[in-house]
């Protein structure tokens, strides 16, 4: 269930216009069931127009995007029923609570989908306890909470939909280093209790370099790289050339090759650049 | 300290309504023309501490004094204000105008500028912070990092001796990041300006003159970039990270290794752990 597959997808904004721009061009790209995958590019690259193809908040100019083998955008029921099996998490999702307490804001999906109340609870303290929300908060208006609060709560009322793909555009934008660290582990979790596929937008290379089982990356509406952590950052010239950022311990290891000290490519995180750089000193191979 | 720009003296911060004091007790002295980095996690004060620089907040006891004046004198807010331009997180609400030189020109029109002079400040402004190609461009049309930079040559047009920055680059990607931070810096390091930068992204604070540390609305640390990134204990406590090149050349001296703490910017890193391997080799 819910692999993700987009065929040849083009996307044009303002089709016929002189303001005409094609965002993303033939893009063609598998997501299987449960990966972890990270979608970097910068700025403009078409990697937001990616994600908002994959919910079918977005129609294709031209391909298609299917979910387990089905177009999405077959007719309005399969438009609708993605959206409950797609969740999107937007940058910023904070500015889009509005109800009047906790509980109604992280209920809001459920609610829509029409279920019996008592699995609507059932699906809210589910959805809380995933994002590290206490149940005492529940009573609370959203908006008197800090903002990595109201942040999880926001990713609470996605979760409560039990969506089968997680789509999170730059979740912790904004977050200091402790609010990071354990929005990520929560969102780990998730996927490791409910086999859900996720896919996570960052700028954030350490964190694409730790947590990504696969990264794809977009450059001028196109796929230019997509593989392992360790394939892509490997080509960290080519990253840096496209106006990316590499994890810290790529861009040091880069530095070092161009001073004659052979670190291997594919070196990206501390414990390999350690590891190979004792290795070099005490002149193992590494 | 030879000439300290930025005094506060024991100051003691509750906001209205709350039990829990913001700030306890607060000495600092900054010097003029350096670049000082606040680093500290949410609700550790580093904001509080910010607004008190340009009178947004007053002390609840104790004082600030900005170039010798108390903030808390009404009188004389104002001329803090003229001394100390702040830049928030968000760029979209700190720009008013529809074209990038009426939004730089809108605060010395305010303060009563001749309209020669204006023009002067605004062009200056704008050069300063790269962004003169862009004077008769919408603002809304522009990047993050422009935008931000729009914004700091709205608080440079005013002419400030200091510049306090609160997270700006908080909503922005890493090119913008980078935009920035090289402008503070280069403001600080060319032109001489105070400035103070909060922010979460240890990498900015490396070329910093000074690095503090707020926790629960104290000073845990205050010392180079160097000497409080190398105290692993007191950053993994406050859940901040340490820059990579710090972690790595502590590792490395740990095992043995003889290497500078203090070479914190990639190359400089690169540069020292290259020579050790080949003094050893």
């Amino acid at each position: 269930m819910a692999e993700i597959k987009a065929e040849g997808l083009t996307y044009v904004y303002s089709a016929g216009t002189p303001f005409e721009k094609t965002a993303i061009e033939d893009v063609s790209l598998t997501i299987g069931q449960g990966e972890l995958v990270a979608v970097i590019g910068h700025t403009g690259s078409g990697k937001s127009t990616f994600i908002q193809h994959l919910n079918a908040l977005l129609t294709p100019s031209a391909g298609r995007v299917l979910l387990d083998g089905e177009d999405i955008n077959r007719d309005k029921y399969s438009r609708r029923d993605v959206k409950r099996r797609v969740g999107l998490v937007f940058q910023y999702p904070e500015y889009q609570l509005f109800e009047e307490t906790v509980y109604r804001d992280i209920a809001f999906g459920p609610r829509n989908m029409k279920l019996p109340e008592g699995e609507i609870d059932e699906r809210v303290r589910e959805a809380a306890r995933f994002v590290g929300v206490d149940e005492g908060l529940f009573e609370h208006s959203p908006l008197e909470l800090s903002g990595g609060q109201k942040r999880r709560i926001a990713i609470a009322g996605v979760i409560a939909m039990r969506p089968e793909v997680l789509i999170l555009d730059e979740p912790t934008a904004g977050l200091d280093p402790a609010g990071c660290a354990q929005l990520q582990e929560n969102i780990c979790r998730y996927r490791e209790e409910t086999g859900s596929t996720v896919l996570l937008v960052s700028h954030n290379m350490d964190d694409v370099a730790r947590l990504a089982g696969r990264v794809v990356v977009f450059d001028h509406g196109r796929v230019v790289m997509d593989g392992s952590p360790a394939e892509v950052f490997s080509h960290a010239g080519r990253l840096l050339e496209i106006g990316l950022n590499v994890p810290r311990a790529s861009e040091l290891a880069l530095a070092l090759r161009k001073k004659g000290v052979p670190v291997p490519e594919d070196v990206f995180t501390h414990e390999r650049l350690l590891a190979s750089l004792l290795a070099l000193r005490e002149g193992r191979p590494c | 300290m030879l000439n300290p720009v930025i005094v506060f003296e024991n100051v003691h911060y509750t906001y209205p309504g709350d039990e829990l004091e913001s700030l306890c007790g607060v000495d600092l002295a900054i010097e003029r023309g350096s670049f000082v980095a606040v680093l500290g996690r949410n609700g550790s004060g580093k904001s509080t501490l910010a607004k008190h620089m340009n009178a947004i907040l007053v002390p609840t006891s104790g004082r600030v004094l900005i170039d010798g004046i108390d903030t808390a004198d009404e009188a004389k807010v104002l001329e803090v204000r003229r001394r100390v331009g702040m830049v928030f997180q968000n760029p979209d609400n700190q720009i008013v105008a529809n074209v990038v030189e009426d939004d730089v020109a809108f605060a010395p029109e305010n303060l009563g500028v001749e309209p020669t002079e204006i023009r002067r400040r605004v062009d200056a402004a704008l050069a300063l912070t790269g962004m003169s190609e862009y004077s008769m461009h919408a603002p809304h049309l522009l990047s993050g990092g422009q935008k931000q930079r729009v914004a700091i040559a709205g608080v440079i047009a005013m002419e400030p001796e200091i510049l306090v920055l609160d997270e700006p680059t908080a909503m922005l990607d890493p090119l913008g990041r980078k935009e920035v931070v090289d402008t503070a810096y280069a403001l600080c390091k060319a032109r001489g300006m105070t400035v103070v930068l909060i922010t979460h992204h240890m990498d900015e604070c490396v070329d910093a003159d000074r690095l503090l540390v707020m926790s629960n609305g104290s000073i845990a640390a205050d010392g180079s970039p160097a000497a409080v990134f190398s105290d692993q204990a007191l950053m993994e406590r406050e859940g901040l990270g340490v820059p990579e090149t710090a972690r790595l050349l502590q590792a490395l001296r740990a095992s043995g290794m003889a290497l500078p703490e203090d070479r914190l910017d990639t190359e400089g890193c690169a540069e020292a752990i290259a020579q050790a391997i080949r003094t050893e080799a």
